[in-house]
């Protein structure tokens, strides 16, 4: 057997529709490529009940491997096990469920030549309920004010890349979807290609409260790790001087009036919001100081470059 | 190639014009260390032919190598990789366009081997505008010399020649080669000044403007007190706590007396338990920074290498009389 180019990851973790149509449709699509290629499906405890689906699949033919996990995990921690489990240099993670049509599958692995190192999708038209389209669209613009390059569509599971992308970047938690944020800041270059968004993946969706916290948290976490990455005390400094700033004006207006004009200052609540103030400007400046102890501390394990390769070496 | 005793590290940036140019004054002015000395060029993400040219000199000249980066990560890290994977004893480091002479590098390693752990070049008679570089400049080293306590004359000089055993230990990111110089001697390393030439540019555009002064200048205020702070994080955290324990303290006393004599209290103590809440939370965090270091691969000792190094410096480096008399011990095991 020729050497395997391809790996394709399927994360079973979060939404699985109609996995066993699905992954053929996927099988044949990539079949046309004519190049040698794997399946990973990643199974999460609580979608047990699809291995013997899988099994089947591979029983007919589909060349697969199944990898259970003894305890549930993230659609990160997938992609980053199934990164090291590979054996195709071009990586293709897949959903357990349908974004696009499975016959444009093979365009990202051609759009995936020469500088360009990792293909991304941009579900486009949509065609799905406004309401997820608005909820699509606040996130990215949210995201958009902050991050460089701009993305329209991190939500979509479905990539192309080179599996050395993995090895400079640390996937956990939520961090999946920003796969391509992250790869772009350690110099790899992505490209972002518009393929019609499947019916199958038009029906709404709304999801609990605790999905939109975390997701707002995703946010939070991805712009601090691209923006402020070697300079934590930037981050939490602003907050900390505003905070400082404002407590010290108000203190010194109190203090005035206390002096100058006798108004009582030890029955005044904003005496006490004030200190407050105080308090915290001090705690994030702090805080700040011990990021940057980390990031010093660190600094020569963590090197603040990526290399493409040495010549003469 | 064996174990050089020299590696020049130049970062180069949109610098196709100069690469070759560079490279034979580097050769030329190399001459005494002839097959002794290796070259590192840094390729940091340029959008021109920088990294095509200097491969094909590569090609033909086994000693240089070239690292070529995935994007552009700036000076500082471009040096950093350099310095990373040199080879030899002593490191050089010089800017890619030809600002730098160098015919200066002998000059300064035989300083070097004085017994200096670095060497600073001094662009005495610096080629540039006076507005927007010159005067930005001698502001921004007289700050550093005040805040670090060491009077180097020219910080920014990326003419510089290290003891590799010394800077590969050094945490360098952000802006930092600029006070690597104050940063070492900090630590008691031994610094020396060089005059050296400085020529005005020939080719291409200056890369760095006014705006990076203020990035310094935060940079270095973060790193001293960083350095004063994890060589000894609970004290360090415990000096800054005193002074909202002196403030809650005093309130408690004010709040006693409050109640002696029936007055409102809710305000003062209020204050006092939040202060109190302070000082607890800032000694906790010296407690977390130990944590920190403790854990860390960074060793301070390391970094100040101090005058107890010495013996084993001396074996690292060959003084320089002994070019005069090429090893000859090769030729007797063999």
């Amino acid at each position: 057997m020729t050497a395997i180019e391809i790996t394709a990851i399927v994360p079973i973790t979060e939404r699985v529709e109609h996995v066993d149509q699905l992954i053929l449709s996927y099988h044949h699509a990539l079949a046309k490529l004519n190049k040698p290629y794997e399946f990973l499906f990643l199974v999460s405890p609580q979608w047990n009940n699809y291995k013997p689906s899988l099994e089947a699949i591979i029983a007919q033919g589909v060349p697969g491997k199944i990898v259970s996990f003894s305890r549930s995990f993230g659609e990160a921690t997938a992609i980053q096990v199934g990164g090291e489990m590979a054996h195709g240099d071009i990586i293709l993670t897949l959903t357990p469920y349908e974004q696009i049509a499975p016959e444009s599958i093979p365009q990202l692995i051609e759009n995936l030549q020469g500088e360009t190192q990792m293909v991304i999708v941009n579900r486009s038209p949509r065609i799905d309920a406004s309401f997820n389209q608005l909820q699509s669209r606040w996130f990215h613009g949210i995201l958009n004010m902050f991050a460089d390059p701009k993305f329209n569509d991190m939500g979509c599971g479905i990539r192309a890349f080179r599996k050395e992308i993995l090895k400079e970047i640390r996937l956990y938690g939520d961090l999946h979807r920003f796969i391509p944020l992250l790869a772009h800041q350690q110099g790899f270059k992505v490209k972002e290609i518009d393929i019609p968004q499947s019916p199958r993946d038009a029906h709404r969706r709304v999801y609990g409260a605790k999905t939109y916290l975390g997701r707002i948290f995703d946010l939070l976490t991805i712009i601090f790790l691209t923006k402020f990455n070697q300079k934590p005390l930037r981050f939490f400094g602003a907050g900390g001087a505003i905070c400082l700033g404002i407590s010290l004006l108000g203190l010194l207006y109190i203090g005035m009036e206390r002096l100058f004009f006798d108004v009582a200052a030890a029955d005044r609540p904003l005496l006490v919001v004030f200190s407050l103030l105080l308090v915290l400007g001090v705690q994030l400046g702090a805080i700040g100081l011990v990021g940057e102890t980390i990031i010093f501390t660190h600094a020569k394990n963590s090197r603040p470059y990526t290399i493409r390769k040495i010549v003469n070496d | 190639m064996n174990q050089p005793e020299l590696s020049i590290v130049v970062p180069l940036y949109n610098e196709q014009d100069n690469v070759t140019l560079m490279f034979e004054r580097i050769v030329s002015a190399l001459e005494p260390f002839k097959g002794k000395f290796e070259i590192l060029f840094v390729n940091d993400g340029s959008k021109d032919k920088t990294f095509e040219i200097a491969s094909g000199i590569a090609a033909k000249n086994p000693f240089l190598r070239v690292i070529d980066f995935r994007k552009n990560y700036g000076q500082t890290p471009a040096m950093a990789a350099g310095i990373d994977n040199a080879r030899a004893p002593v490191i050089v480091t010089m800017d890619g366009d030809l600002q730098n002479d160098p015919s200066d590098i002998p000059d300064m390693v035989a300083k070097l081997r004085e017994g200096y752990d670095i060497v600073v070049g001094w662009r005495h008679n610096r080629q540039d505008k006076l507005v927007t570089r010159k005067i930005p400049s001698r502001i921004a080293n007289k700050i550093i010399g005040k805040v670090t306590g060491v009077p180097i004359k020219d910080n920014g000089c990326s003419l510089k020649v290290y003891r590799a055993d010394v800077m590969k230990q050094m945490p360098f990111y952000n802006e930092m080669h600029r006070f690597i110089p104050a940063l070492l001697s900090l630590g008691g390393a031994k610094v020396a000044e060089v005059k050296v030439k400085h020529h005005a540019r020939q080719f291409g555009e200056s890369k760095y403007g006014l705006s990076r002064i203020y990035k310094v200048l935060f940079d270095l205020l973060m790193i001293k007190t960083v350095l004063s702070l994890i060589s000894h994080p609970v004290r360090w955290f415990v000096r800054i706590a005193l002074l909202p324990l002196v403030f809650a303290a005093a309130l408690f006393f004010s709040v006693l007396g409050d109640i002696s004599q029936g007055d409102p209290i809710v305000v003062n103590a209020t204050i006092m338990l939040m202060l109190t809440n302070l000082t607890f939370f800032l000694v906790s965090l010296g407690f977390v920074c130990e944590l920190i270091y403790n854990k860390s691969p960074l060793d301070l000792s390391k970094i100040a290498p101090l005058t107890a190094q010495v013996d084993a410096y001396e074996q690292h480096i060959p003084l320089s009389d002994s070019q005069d008399t090429p090893s000859d011990t090769p030729e007797k095991s063999a």
